[in-house]
C-alpha cells in the first residue's frame, strides 16, 4: 500500500483534509513535521494549503527554507509524486520545483467559492482518471492565487504540456487562466484549487477524489517524461 | 557592525494590487497629481561585518535565497551608519 507524507508547517490548515483525501483514496498517510530531515519511507508528498509561517515576508517564503524542504526536493528528484495545493503550490514555486510565482489576486480580495475548471492535461500521473478537457468543480480559497510567469516560461510550459488545470472563469487574473502546472518530468504538481475539499457529492462535489486515487495507483515506471 | 537597509519592490511589469488600490484612494481624496504608486517593503538588520565586499556577498546571497523572490521582485540595499555598541 502507498504511504504518503502530509507536511505540517506552523499555519498549515488544510492538512487534515489532505490526510483524509489520501486515506479515502486508499493510501496510507501520516503527518510529517516541517523540521523533519528525511522523507525516506514515503511514496509521495502532499503539501497542504493554509498560511505557513503566517505568510510572513511572502506566502511560502519561510516554508521554503524549513528543514523538510531539502527532503521534499530529494523526493521530487527521486521521481516520487509531489502535490502542492494552494499554499503548497506557493511553496513549490518558492523552492523552485515549479516555475513562476503566485501574486495577489487582481482585485486584492480573498476568494472562497466553488470554481469551474478544465483538465488541460489528462496524461499526468495525477490526472489520468479524467478526460482531456473535462470540466470539474473544485473549491478555491486564496488571496494570492494569480499565477505569474514571464513569456519565455509560459512558452516552455505550453511546449512541454505542463499546464494541467485551467479556470473556466478566471477569478484572480492568472496568466492564461492557469490554475495548476506540473514540472517537466511530470511528478511535481501544484494547483491553487482544492481537490481535497471536493470528495463528497453531499458536500457539493466529489470531482477531486479521482486525483488522489490516481496518485495512489502511481507506479515508478509509469512516470511520464515530457 | 553595520546597519543595512534593504528595499524590496515588485518588478515593474508585475501588477501591484496594493499600489493600484492606493492610487484610487488617493484620487478620491482629490490628489490627481499623484500616480504610479508602488508599494514595497524595507528590512533593517545589523551585520557583524565591516568589509563592503563581504557585506555585499552576504546580503545578496540572503536576498536571493530568502528576502526576495527574484521571479517577481527586485531589491537594493544601502549600508547605513556604524552600529554603536
Amino acid at each position: 500500500m502507498k504511504k504518503f507524507a502530509v507536511i505540517q508547517f506552523p499555519g498549515s490548515n488544510c492538512d487534515r483534509d489532505l490526510l483524509n483525501a489520501a486515506l479515502k483514496a486508499g493510501a496510507e498517510a501520516e503527518f510529517v513535521d516541517y523540521r523533519a530531515a528525511s522523507l525516506a519511507g514515503y511514496d509521495g508528498v502532499l503539501i497542504p494549503g493554509g498560511f505557513s509561517f503566517g505568510d510572513y515576508l511572502r506566502s511560502g517564503a519561510m516554508a521554503a527554507v524549513a528543514p523538510v524542504t531539502k527532503a521534499i526536493k530529494e523526493a521530487a528528484e527521486a521521481g516520487k509524486p509531489v502535490l502542492g495545493i494552494c499554499n503548497g503550490f506557493q511553496i513549490l514555486t518558492e523552492i523552485g520545483l515549479l516555475p513562476g510565482a503566485l501574486i495577489f489576486n487582481d482585485q486584492h480580495t480573498f476568494i472562497s467559492r466553488d470554481e469551474s475548471l478544465k483538465i488541460a492535461n489528462s496524461e499526468t500521473l495525477f490526472t489520468r482518471g479524467y478526460g482531456q478537457g473535462e470540466d470539474v468543480v473544485y473549491p478555491v480559497a486564496h488571496g494570492e492565487g494569480h499565477y505569474y510567469c514571464d513569456d519565455a516560461t509560459y512558452e516552455k510550459l505550453k511546449a512541454h504540456n505542463q499546464i494541467v488545470l485551467t479556470y473556466n472563469e478566471n477569478p484572480n487574473g492568472s496568466r492564461n487562466d492557469i490554475a495548476g502546472i506540473i514540472n517537466e518530468r511530470g511528478n511535481v504538481l501544484g494547483m491553487m484549487p482544492h481537490p481535497e475539499r471536493a470528495l463528497e457529492t453531499l458536500l457539493g462535489s466529489d470531482d477531486g477524489l479521482k486525483l488522489f486515487e490516481e496518485m495512489t495507483k502511481w507506479e515508478a515506471n509509469h512516470v511520464q517524461i515530457h | 557592525m553595520k546597519k543595512v537597509e534593504l528595499k524590496v519592490t515588485l518588478q515593474q511589469q508585475v501588477l501591484d494590487t496594493q499600489g493600484e488600490a492606493l492610487n484610487r484612494a488617493v484620487h478620491e481624496l482629490g490628489h490627481d497629481e499623484i500616480s504610479n504608486i508602488r508599494v514595497g517593503k524595507i528590512l533593517y538588520f545589523d551585520i557583524d561585518e565591516t568589509e563592503a565586499d563581504n557585506i555585499d556577498r552576504i546580503v545578496k546571497s540572503l536576498s536571493e535565497r530568502l528576502f526576495t523572490n527574484t521571479v517577481i521582485e527586485t531589491y537594493e540595499y544601502t549600508i547605513l551608519d556604524e552600529v554603536s555598541e
